[in-house]
């Protein structure tokens, strides 16, 4: 943009208006392509006085999205590192749509530690209990001393029945050496091979504490055969 | 017996959002697994069909109370569940008693609780 002389005198109070700011006042500048610090500042009119705000005020909800995968080809299994830290505490998992290659079967899930080139944790401390129902009848399932987390205990492959979902609450106890790695509890919508509908409350626990295992992953797979579909979001649980 | 698996059929892994192509070793170990599991398929339906059992028996354990007469007809049935698993012990007969309509409801007849 060409320069415009500014008068003896500097400019009056008030006198900038909108149709001196071009939008390169703001596009000009560098993104900050991230989150904004709580420092951070923005300018605002506060009922017609400008004003700074602090980022930390805007509160963009008490949700962070760390993760979401949409996979829509078949895949052994699915895993996701470095998406459990000291900066939460609590997760929340969406799980949609996870249709099974394998008429029958059913979705499984693991730990993974070791960052961003994470290693699935196979080690026989996982604990889960599932109480549910299906048409006519109800169906549990549960284990201990188990080398994975089952999240169902059937599939059908028909995507027209929307496969398994389910809503977990995930927590990992970073910031104390004597609690558990890893602790989920939700709900589960699933079918048998047949199409007939299921749901479960299902409550899971890593029997390891966080000074023997620091959790910051997860792994998704079959009980059988690959995983054609799976769609996750995980978001962190903001402290403050 | 449930499907058998060959290395062919295992898929790439997705990690962090990339496809991983696994080594030959590694796929077998996952042949390996399903097939283990796959092995064990009309076990797990005699598991679920004694579950299905169980909850029809219970259904109909108050009619053995000391101030009730069972009726011969429960009787009957009762016997019937509790032989289900020594006059059906094929994959086949399992997949016959565990069959389902549309709406989910379980379509064999030995599940319907007899009226007089």
């Amino acid at each position: 943009m060409s320069k415009t002389q500014i008068a003896t005198g500097g400019i009056a109070n008030d006198a900038v208006s909108e149709e001196h700011l071009d939008a390169t006042a703001i596009t000009g500048h560098t993104a900050l392509a991230e989150a904004p610090a709580d420092t951070d500042e923005f300018l605002i009119s506060d009922g017609g006085t400008l004003k700074r705000l602090d980022a930390s005020y805007i509160g963009g909800g008490g949700l962070t999205l760390l993760n979401h995968t949409n996979q829509t080809s078949d895949v052994g299994d699915v895993n996701i590192d470095n998406v459990f830290s000291t900066t939460y505490d609590s997760y929340i998992l969406i799980i949609r749509r996870a249709i099974m290659a394998t008429d029958g079967q059913y979705l499984k899930m693991q730990v993974r530690s070791g960052g961003s080139s994470g290693s699935d944790y196979s080690t026989a401390y996982y604990d889960y209990v599932a109480s549910g129902r299906e048409v006519g009848s109800a169906s549990t399932f549960d284990s201990t001393n188990d080398t994975e987390f089952h999240l169902a205990n059937g599939g059908d492959n028909a995507e027209s029945v929307g496969g398994t979902s389910a809503f977990l609450t995930i927590h990992t106890d970073h910031s104390d050496n004597s609690g558990a790695a890893m602790t989920f509890h939700g709900n589960v919508k699933t079918n048998d091979s047949g199409s007939t509908v299921r749901t479960f409350n299902i409550a899971g626990q890593l029997n390891v504490a966080t000074s023997t295992l620091t959790a910051t992953g997860l792994r998704f797979f079959s009980n059988s055969g690959n995983i054609s579909k799976i769609t996750f979001t995980l978001f962190g649980v903001n402290k403050s | 017996m449930g499907k058998v698996y060959t290395k062919d059929d295992v898929a790439p892994s997705l990690v962090n959002g990339k496809l991983i192509e696994l080594t030959d070793e590694q796929k077998q170990a996952k042949v390996d697994e399903w097939n283990a599991y796959e092995a064990k398929s009309a076990e797990r339906k005699l598991e679920r069909i004694k579950s299905i059992r169980k909850q029809k028996l219970e259904a109909t354990d108050w009619m053995a109370n000391s101030d009730y007469t069972m009726p011969d007809y429960i009787k009957t049935w009762r016997q019937t569940l509790r032989d289900l698993p020594q006059n059906n012990t094929t994959e086949s007969q399992y997949d016959t008693l565990l069959a389902r309509d549309a709406d989910g409801n379980l379509t064999n007849s030995v599940w319907t609780q007899p009226t007089e």
